[in-house]
């Protein structure tokens, strides 16, 4: 079910009726009812891959009920790998396995030994790598015993299954979202308006800024040997701001809808296109993924604290395992490498913390230093996107070297010029507002200081005219989906 | 929790409210408020051309200026927008009436044939536009509903007509693609500009219904320079042709329909010729390459044409045609010149017949 459909706008309200309503007395009948609901909501796509979440449920389960009791270390590891294969099997199987067939059928090609050997017809379940992480991170988390196994398996069900963030995120550690279903939940007035709020937010993102970014963006990259390179950058930008609204405005859907139900999950993006370096960005682009990689990978591999070497080798490794986790394609580790290559200056220079504070703290403008820092970070960022759009590598270095070709001082000329100006014009908005609520969790934030009530309603009665009039109405599926 | 359902439920009937307000109020499409197609018909029955026209229902126009006619046309053109422009200054003869609609497909031109059928006011002679589309059994094509009424008379097939007229209604009301199109034209209503405008000129600033009911484009659609029609042409080919995506072979049902009407047409003693518009070198190109169906449609209209003895008029090639890049508009419309040197209209400076005085 795509929270942008007429079908979650019938979902929501129906479920929210029953969960405060009808089973508002009874915890544990709350927790049934979200996790029937989060069975139909990813169902709804399609019903045999719940066998998937269920078998990994179990798995997890009852792995985090053996190490309660298990002390001997050798046990421990052995449960902690058996998760960790029947996770990350079901991830290779399912994402990559196409994908190192071809790869080996190509390499063993290059040394004279063709192999005859036919790929699978392989259906990706959707969110499969988000939940896959989040139920690791349980086991990890018990195994190193920063938490306590659960119990209550109807609470686990909910907490791996939760359908506000199941298919694609925010990637919630067990520490912060499954206390909360032990918790009794009363609905808080303000917390549920906040949540609508955010919903309304993540609709506009998704509806106005990434779909109608989509379109032309699209245009231009799927016909790229068409057009100069001045439309080719218009394309870039355009998919900038595409995935930056697809991804970050379903994090805004999903923590709005789980508000509404009297949870919290953590902010996923964190205005990362006013970050001053590439690190500041990577501290505030998907941050539940970021954070992932840095708890349970780049810390066991020693972090920042050995030498030169290991500093060099893990940010690579971080950065690669990220990009490779986007998608089983080189053109997404080739973006993973990209941004390695601009981080790690940073990192041996020891410069990677120096923005940590929000850029231009109280100030209504950046001063000229902080918007070049901006600007050129975010026009790197652009470069990078390139990559992790285009359909293969050949493409995406076609791509670079038409942008970078006398074409580059013509006119931007293509089909969808008028929708291009006027996306542009709501960019511009957009980013007007994103600036303004920089310091919040998410920009409309800020919208519950306007102390008049007209003036506040008037304002989101606003935004829902723009996306009922500007919107794309044609249900896309948001990108980070297909990860 | 009372406040926030009731807070909740004020701004969902708000929002609702304005969807459905718009919808109704500016109704681009003129689904709710009739009359809009009355008035343009009257302008032109008044023998003045009508200009500042948009988003009307171009079936209904035709059913208007149909029930209004005096007598019969000598000339009758159907067809699409590729034939639109087909005027009553190409014929000697004074009663000549272009009722083509937009994107027609074989509903529409049944259907308004069955106009003249039903109003036994039947053409001495018709020129049948055809498109490739019309043989394309999956063209998308839903327009021709407006006239369900007149289509299922030609065959004496039922239609469920109040409902499906009924339902198209109450989804537009609610329909986002419907506010779209209706905030767009607020402007508009709020200005006053909305209703169509009486001028004697047959060129203006937007497009024009002219007295035989033929069209001519706005000024910017007029004034293009070839590169800006190549442009446009080329871009056209980077989307998806009109209507023949998904053309994978020529629907028999709908040949047979074809058919039906031509023998009709003959049986009343109707002389028949069928005009192929052709489509711009770029986009023929295109369709050479990926569209071979095209080319299929023509062979087969041309042999069905040679065995009952139709006359057939151009091609979709524009080589066949023998037109070039200077001769069109866009990707798929022909300038008014390439059209008369088309169909060997030898008369010139004839002047507009308007219907009116017929």
């Amino acid at each position: 079910m795509l929270f942008n459909s007429i079908d979650f706008a019938i979902f929501l309200p129906i479920v929210f009726a029953f969960y405060w309503f009808v089973v508002n007395r009874n915890l544990k009948l709350q927790n049934v009812l979200i996790v029937a609901a989060s069975y139909i909501f990813y169902g709804w796509w399609d019903w045999r891959f719940l066998s998937l979440i269920l078998f990994s449920t179990v798995i997890d389960y009852s792995i985090g009920r053996l190490l309660r009791t298990q002390e001997n270390i050798t046990k421990r590891k052995a449960l902690l790998w058996t998760s960790i294969l029947v996770n990350l099997g079901f991830l290779a199987f399912f994402k990559y396995y196409n994908f190192f067939l071809d790869n080996f059928i190509t390499a063993f090609s290059l040394f004279g030994t063709p192999i005859n050997a036919q790929g699978l017809n392989i259906i990706l379940p959707v969110g499969i790598s988000f939940y896959t992480f989040q139920t690791l991170s349980y086991t990890i988390d018990v195994y190193k015993k920063r938490l306590e196994p659960t119990k209550d398996f109807i609470a686990f069900t909910a907490f791996v299954s939760f359908f506000p963030q199941l298919v694609a995120g925010p990637i919630e550690r067990a520490t912060n979202l499954l206390p909360q279903f032990n918790k009794k939940r009363v609905f808080e007035y303000n917390k549920a308006v906040d949540g609508l709020r955010q919903i309304l937010w993540g609709l506009f993102k998704k509806i106005v800024i990434a779909d109608n970014s989509a379109q032309i963006a699209n245009e231009i990259f799927n016909n790229s040997d068409d057009f100069p390179g001045s439309t080719l950058v218009l394309g870039a930008i355009f998919f900038t701001f595409q995935i930056y609204g697809d991804f970050s405005g379903y994090s805004d859907i999903a923590i709005g809808t789980s508000r509404l139900f009297g949870f919290n999950l953590k902010q996923n993006f964190a205005f990362p296109y006013f970050s001053r370096d590439i690190a500041e960005f990577w501290r505030r682009w998907h941050i539940s993924l970021s954070t992932w990689f840095r708890d349970y990978l780049y810390i066991p591999l020693g972090g920042s604290r050995g030498g030169t070497w290991v500093k060099v080798r893990n940010t690579f490794a971080i950065f690669i395992i990220s990009g490779f986790w986007h998608g089983a394609n080189w053109t997404f580790i080739v973006w993973g490498t990209l941004n390695a290559l601009y981080f790690l200056p940073l990192l041996l220079l020891n410069k990677n913390r120096m923005n940590t504070n929000t850029v231009a703290q109280g100030k209504l403008l950046p001063s000229f230093k902080e918007f070049y820092q901006i600007v050129l970070t975010f026009s790197t960022i652009i470069l990078t996107w390139i990559f992790f759009r285009a359909e293969n590598i050949d493409h995406a270095l076609n791509y670079l070297s038409r942008i970078f070709s006398k074409s580059l001082f013509s006119f931007p000329n293509f089909q969808l010029m008028e929708l291009a100006f006027y996306t542009l014009f709501m960019i511009s908005i957009f980013m007007v507002i994103e600036w303004l609520g920089r310091n919040k969790q998410y920009a409309l934030e800020n919208s519950s200081n306007i102390k008049s009530n007209y003036l506040r309603y008037g304002l989101y009665l606003a935004i829902v005219i723009t996306i009922m009039a500007m919107g794309n109405f044609n249900q896309n599926e948001f990108i980070y989906f297909q990860f | 929790m009372k406040k926030f359902i009731f807070k909740t439920s004020i701004f969902s009937v708000t929002t609702l409210f304005i969807l459905v307000s718009v919808n109704y109020l500016s109704d681009s499409a003129k689904i709710f408020h009739e009359g809009y197609e009355k008035k343009i018909s009257k302008i032109i029955f008044s023998n003045h051309n009508a200009t500042n026209i948009s988003n009307y229902d171009e079936r209904i126009l035709q059913k208007e200026l149909i029930s209004e006619l005096n007598s019969s046309p000598d000339i009758l053109i159907l067809g699409s927008s590729r034939t639109m422009l087909i005027n009553s200054t190409y014929f000697k003869t004074k009663k000549v009436i272009n009722n083509s609609v937009t994107g027609a497909s074989i509903e529409d031109l049944i259907a308004v044939y069955q106009m003249y059928v039903a109003k036994n006011k039947l053409p001495e002679k018709i020129i049948l536009g055809i498109d490739p589309w019309l043989f394309n059994v999956n063209n998308g094509l839903t327009r021709w509903k407006s006239l369900e009424k007149e289509y299922y008379g030609f065959s004496n097939k039922k239609s469920d007509l109040k409902k499906s007229v009924l339902n198209n209604k109450v989804k537009q009301l609610f329909s986002f693609s419907y506010f779209q199109a209706s905030f767009g034209n607020l402007p508009n209503l709020i200005n006053g500009n909305s209703e169509p405008v009486s001028t004697d000129e047959i060129y203006n600033q937007t497009t024009t219904k002219l007295v035989d009911a033929s069209l001519s484009y706005g000024k910017k659609y007029r004034e293009a320079s070839i590169d800006q029609v190549n442009s446009k042409a080329k871009k056209y080919t980077l989307g998806s042709i009109y209507s023949i995506e998904k053309f994978n072979d020529i629907s028999s049902e709908i040949f047979q329909e074809f058919e039906n009407l031509c023998f009709s047409i003959l049986q009343n003693d109707i002389e028949l010729s069928f005009f192929l518009s052709p489509y711009h070198p770029i986009v023929f190109e295109k369709i050479n390459e990926d569209y071979q169906i095209v080319l299929e449609v023509e062979n087969k209209v041309l042999q069905f044409a040679n065995k009952k003895g139709i006359k057939c008029l151009g091609s979709f090639s524009p080589q066949k045609a023998e037109v070039n890049n200077s001769d069109f508009y866009d990707g798929m419309h022909c300038k008014e010149e390439a059209i008369k040197k088309i169909m060997r209209v030898q008369t010139n400076n004839n002047d507009y017949k308007p219907i009116g005085n017929w």
